[in-house]
Formats: structure tokens, sequence, C-alpha cells
């Protein structure tokens, strides 16, 4: 159930996401047709601000804004959107920059600053006298420029926070474009590749193996750009979007190189392993062979002298026990190749090859 | 102009793009993690390469004929002498 809800979510999500990539978030500037949205609630003069994302913060709402955040501001009267000509911004407001007005706002756009800074509307619209405002904090913290590929993103994060994302990226665009670039090297190599023996098998490729740390700074800077989408900053839903599709990419890549690489180390293996093999067997047939002949003649030998003394005395007969020299022989030789298997050190090697042969 | 809509549409981005993280970090994670496999299995194959390149120098590739032989030597005597002892058993 929950997974189902997770999926129309994330269908939904995609449908958006695409949307903004159309850009319909950047048409902000507010006329009289908005009113309807805007003012509701309001009473004589009532001084709104409209956050990107369509956020309208009214008197009697509180808001904390980072600095960076560019928002606009307008002017209710009677419940009614009014020109900004009939409200001058004749003065400064702390905390925010006020840009050229437009036929009914003010674009805003919030400064940094250094300790929490109430932003007082009010005084600066000296010509209205008496006007309603909300309770607006600009926050300490900072607008980053965040690149991914050739496009750059701003993005409202918290100061405590900067230091976070500017970190978790840098480690994260080095770790990525390093996994990537290792496992295409890999793959143009493959087929013909040296590896140190004397290498433990999970430290054959520090540079691809590093998906854990891909993972845990990919997740931080997802957590702390939500953060800045759900405040109303579109250019982090972008930045998002961007950095899935940059994910996506590199671990496509990664694969597909690692993959091919692959196939090759495995082919470049049982060829190997084939030589070898025919190696250790082409030597054991010819030594199976002298072996198989040598021990007929020795067995014929002894059984001659028993069959001889089988015509002296019935109580003579053949008996296993006629070929334990022989089988002596046998397995002290087996034992000898198999301690030189190991005391060369080939036990693993030889293993290897068998499994390499076999696919195993 | 901005659309009545528009405001509540942008709005639902952000809750949007938030479900989208939590299903991608999950999707995000399997990928990770059958990646992390891959990797895993690619260092393998290479420590079955490194093995098999051991085996194959030709100081040992000498070690391994020699092995090859006396195994052969051995297996063909028992299965020699064994052969010829049941021959003149009938």
């Amino acid at each position: 159930m929950r997974g189902a809800t997770l999926g129309v979510g994330i269908v939904a999500a995609s449908i958006l996401l695409a949307l903004v990539a159309v850009g319909p978030a950047a048409a902000q500037t507010v006329d009289p047709a908005d009113e309807a949205e805007i003012c509701p609630g309001t009473s004589g003069d009532s001084l709104v601000v409209v956050l990107p994302g369509g956020t309208d913060v009214r008197p009697g709402d509180d808001t904390t804004l980072l600095p960076g955040t560019e928002a606009e501001i307008a002017l209710c009267s009677g419940g009614e959107v009014i020109s900004t000509t009939a409200w001058p911004v004749d003065g400064e407001v702390d905390g925010v920059s006020v840009g050229e007005s437009e036929r009914f706002s003010y674009p805003v756009t919030v400064e940094t600053v250094e300790e929490p800074t109430p932003v007082e509307f009010a005084p600066a619209i000296s010509q209205r006298g008496d006007v309603d405002t909300p309770t607006v904090t600009a926050t300490p913290g900072n607008v980053m420029t965040v690149g991914v590929d050739s496009t750059t993103y701003r993005v409202a994060v918290a100061a405590d926070d900067r230091d976070r994302l500017r970190r978790a990226n840098d480690t994260y665009v080095e770790t990525l474009d390093g996994m990537r670039a290792a496992a295409a090297d890999l793959d143009e190599d493959a087929g013909r590749l040296d590896p140190d023996p004397d290498v433990p098998d999970d430290r054959r490729l520090p540079q691809i193996n590093q998906t854990r740390a891909v993972t845990t700074n990919y997740a931080t800077i997802q957590s702390l750009l939500f953060s800045a989408a759900t405040s109303g900053n579109t250019e982090a839903v972008a930045a998002l979007d961007a950095y899935e599709r940059r994910h996506d990419d590199a671990l496509g890549d990664t694969r597909d190189s690692l993959e091919t690489a692959n196939r090759a180390i495995e082919r470049q293996a049982r060829s190997t392993a084939l030589g070898v093999l025919g190696n250790l067997l082409g030597v054991a047939l010819v030594g199976a062979v002298v072996g198989g002949i040598g021990g007929r003649v020795l067995t014929d030998r002894i059984l001659s002298e028993v069959e001889i003394d089988r015509r002296r005395s019935s109580a003579v007969d053949f008996r296993p026990k006629h070929l334990a020299v022989q089988l002596g022989i046998a397995a002290v030789l087996v034992a000898g190749a198999a301690i030189l298997v190991v005391t060369q050190g080939l036990l693993d090697p030889l293993v290897a090859v068998v499994r390499a042969v076999i696919g195993v | 102009m901005r659309k009545p809509l528009v405001g509540g549409l942008v709005a639902a981005i952000a809750a949007g793009a938030a479900l989208a993280a939590v299903g991608t970090v999950g999707a995000q994670g399997g990928d990770a993690a059958s990646l992390a496999a891959l990797v895993d299995g690619t260092q393998r194959q290479l420590g079955r390469l490194a093995a098999v390149q051991v085996a194959a120098e030709s100081s040992n590739l000498n070690v391994v004929r020699g092995v090859g032989g006396l195994a052969g030597v051995g297996l063909g005597i028992a299965v020699g002498s064994v052969v010829t002892y049941a021959r003149w058993g009938r």
C-alpha cells in the first residue's frame, strides 16, 4: 500500500519536475488578476510577501527567509491589489534590497545578514500611513552556486549547512568522476591486465570501489537541496533534477565499463588457465602412459614368480598383496605431486585455473 | 499574469520533489548496491586472473609440468598394475 502511494508520488513528482524544466515558476509578476489569491483575509492596507513557489505571506503570518531568496511585495487595500504608484517604497528596508517597481509589486531580495534581522516594510511605505505587514525575519545563511555539469544553480542554504554541502559536493564529484574514469580505464586495459597477486581482492579497485562514499555524499546533497526546495527555492529543485541525471549517467557509465571489463578479464583468465591446464594434463597423460607400461611390466614380473610357486604348491595363489609394491610406488608419486603443489604455493593458483576453465 | 493554479502547482513541486526524492533514494540505493556487487565481482575476477597468471609463470609452469608428470606416472602405475593383476587372475 505504502509502495503504491510512493509510486504514485514518484510519477507525480516526475511530471512536476518536467514542468519545472519548462519554467512556469519563472512567471511571477503580480497583477490584479491575482488579488483573489493574494488578498483574502486582509483588511485595510496589508502588505503581502509573495514567495517563489506561490506562497503568500500575509499580515499575521510569520516567515524566516534565507539570504538570496527572491520574492515580491504587493499591497492589498480593501481586498484589491493596488498599483505601486500609490505606495512608493521610499526608504531602506533592513534585511532586504528592494528593486525597481513593477506595476503592482516590488521585487525584493533578501540580503546577507550576520544575525536574525526583522524585516520592517511599513516604515519604508510612509505615504500610506498605517500598513499591516507580516512578520518577516532575514536569517544568516548564504546562497551557494552549485555547478552540475555545465549549468550553475543558486541554492539558498543556511550558514550552518554551507560547508557541509560544499564538502559533500566536492567529495561526491571527486569520487563519482574517479569511479567513472577508473572504470573506463579498466575497460580499456581489460584483456591485457597483469594484476598484482599480493593485493587482497577487496582492494584491487580502490578508485571504483567507492559506492558507499558516493551514496552517502549524494544523500547529504539531496537532503540539503530538499530543504532548500521545500523553502520555495525553485533552483534547488532544478539542481536536484540535474544531480539525479548526472548521478544516473555516471553510475550507468561505470556499470557499462565494469560489465565489459568483467567479460574481457574472464576471457583472459580462461585463456591463460587453458594453457596451464594443457601443460598439466599433457604431461600427466604422457606420464600415465609411461606409468601404465611400467606398472604392467612390474606386475607381470611379480605375478610370473607367483605363477611358478603356484605350480609347486596349491597354497600359493594370486593375492592383492602382490600389488602392494606397485600401489605403494604409485601412492608415493601422487603424494610427491601433492607435496610439490603445496610447497611451491601452487594450490590456490591451480584451484583458480580449474575454476577459470569451468567458469565457476 | 499569474495563473491561479500556478501557485499551487509550484508549491506542489517542492512536495513532489520531496516525494520523488524518497523514491529515488530507494532506487539509487538499489543502483549503488548492484554497482557495489559488480565491483566486488570484478575484483574477484581480477584476483582469479592474478592467481592464474602465477601458475602460468615460466618457473611455475615447469613445476606444474612436474606435478602432472609425477601424478600421471603414479596413476599410470596404479591402473596398469591393477589391470594386469586382473588379467592374471582370470
